[in-house]
């Protein structure tokens, strides 16, 4: 399954690409939301992992962009600085999980993106997709 | 306030002396100005009466001589007869007061008074324009600090994330290195003390960058004023059992005791900061009793009227020196560098109750031991967010 991951610390992606890779993902990395944006118009993207302080953009903006482009992706948001308001925001707009940067541990990022994985394999299959 | 007063005739030193006894303060006596120069200079005075003829030093060279040395003394100048000069001399050169003899005794004690509540006037304003300083550098540092932990996250995250990464990759491959060499694979030099350090090098690796992460939340905690929005009323008692509840552990050498008065009102505070004041006044207190042979830590709760609530944590320990006293709530001072974390303890504390409109004090107790109080608004006292 493809995976969109948006980050502006291009280590921070090469991280999350080799682990998800790992549990056979197909990974795609944008280092700034509007790149991401135009990626997501251009590809179908269900899994969307991305950090909501970026320059250019705020969390709650970039999320109703996403919605916009494909109401039903699953967005998972990563914030470095903890401002739990903004993360309130975030999933207010529609995001499905967070994650707060530095990662505590990398198993419980991978075990949401892999639950996100199974909803939408699930939906594709009530929806007679294959 | 301490007194000196300087005049040549007895029976004037006499009565100001009794004058002085009366008011309930603290007087010396000295017949002429030159040794009321040296007093002066050598004992920190709040305030001199001085006659202006007097032997060796008149009172006029007095006023100059301790206005140069001693700037925050007062000067209150007693003279035989009403020259316009010799007032004019004094007022210019500081003096605070000046009356005629035969002194009025009424009219000696209402300057007295008056010169007392101005110094005292002076002293709180001091005290409050440092607790201001106090505060503002405190929250600029708290705000760079807060910066810095968002410079510094960014980088721990992806070198946490690849050394748990790298541990992963391990566990992968290190099979295969151990069949390899059960297949009589040559085996490079050393590898049995590679394949035997590289999971303890990982693990240390991560270590320390969990070390970052909890410093860098620790500076977030008390740099972001967002978090202690959400504040309901709660019970300080509570809050104190379970902190010891959760700390049985690292205070099981230590002596408690407990003083916990009933019918608190709720303090109003968030949860979870009122827990990490009083983790870190414990861990404090269990810091300073390193070398202390019965170590106890006393915990007092108690209603100081309707809208405050105290809380006291007092140590039996090593005390905090005088030097150190400016020091105590700045952040990364620690008198235990090499305990645990690097002295945020205390500035957090600071930070806390700053921000939940509280005060925190300490005190030396004794011979030995601190104590630490922290007040806290009560519900009810301010309207709750």
């Amino acid at each position: 399954m493809r995976i969109l991951i948006v980050d502006d610390e291009e280590e921070i992606l090469a991280m999350l690409r080799r682990n998800l890779e790992l549990e056979e993902f197909e990974v795609v990395v944008s280092n700034n939301p509007y790149d991401a944006l135009d990626l997501m118009k251009n590809h179908l993207f269900n899994i969307i992992l991305t950090d909501i302080k970026m320059p250019g953009m705020s969390g709650v903006e970039l999320l109703q962009e996403i919605k916009r482009i494909n109401p039903l992706a699953n967005v998972i948001v990563m914030t470095g600085y903890s401002s739990m308001s903004n993360v309130v925001d975030c999933l207010g707009s529609g995001a499905v999980d967070y994650f707060v940067k530095p990662f505590k541990d990398l198993q419980s990022i991978i075990n949401a993106l892999k639950q996100a994985r199974e909803r939408v394999l699930r939906w594709r299959k009530a929806m007679g997709m294959t | 306030m301490k007194v000196l007063v300087a005049d040549d005739e007895a029976g004037v030193r006499d009565i100001i002396e009794k004058l002085l006894f009366r008011l309930g303060h603290e007087a010396t006596v000295v017949e002429d100005g030159r040794k009321a120069f040296d007093e002066a200079t050598t004992n920190n005075y709040d305030l001199i009466i001085t006659d202006i003829r007097m032997p060796r030093l008149n009172g006029i060279e007095l006023l100059k001589a301790v206005k140069t040395t001693c700037i925050e003394t007062d000067v209150i100048l007693l003279t035989g007869y009403y020259d316009m000069d010799v007032s004019i001399m004094a007022l210019k050169n500081g003096a605070s007061d000046f009356l005629i003899k035969p002194v009025d005794l009424n009219e000696l004690s209402d300057a007295i008074n008056l010169i007392e509540k101005k110094r005292n006037q002076l002293r709180s304003s001091e005290a409050r324009e440092k607790i201001k300083n106090q505060t503002r550098r405190l929250s600029d540092l708290l705000f760079v600090a807060g910066g810095i932990a968002h410079e510094i996250n960014n980088p721990n995250t992806f070198i946490k994330g690849n050394v748990e990464t790298l541990e992963k990759f391990w566990e992968i491959i290190h099979p295969y290195i151990m069949k390899s060499i059960k297949e009589g694979i040559e085996p490079p030099a050393k590898l049995e003390y590679i394949i035997q350090e590289v999971p303890q090098l990982l693990k240390a690796a991560q270590k320390g960058s969990d070390r970052i992460r909890q410093i860098t939340e620790n500076m977030r905690t008390f740099a972001s004023a967002e978090e202690n929005s959400r504040i309901f009323p709660i019970d300080l008692n509570i809050c104190i059992k379970e902190a010891l509840d959760d700390s049985v552990d690292e205070l099981k050498e230590i002596g408690l005791e407990l003083t916990l008065s009933p019918d608190l009102p709720r303090v109003v505070i968030n949860e979870k900061l009122l827990r990490e004041i009083i983790w870190e006044l414990l861990n404090n207190a269990k810091n300073a009793l390193q070398t202390t042979e019965s170590p106890i830590i006393e915990i007092t709760s108690q209603s100081l009227n309707d809208n405050e609530v105290m809380l006291s944590i007092k140590d039996n320990g090593e005390g905090i020196s005088s030097e150190n006293r400016d020091k105590i709530f700045t952040p990364f001072f620690s008198t235990h560098p090499r305990i645990g974390r690097p002295g945020l303890g205390l500035s957090k504390v600071y930070a806390i109750v700053m921000q939940s409109g509280g005060s925190v004090s300490f005190s030396n107790e004794g011979k030995r031991g601190t104590r630490f109080t922290v007040v806290l608004p009560a519900a009810g006292a301010r309207s709750i967010q």
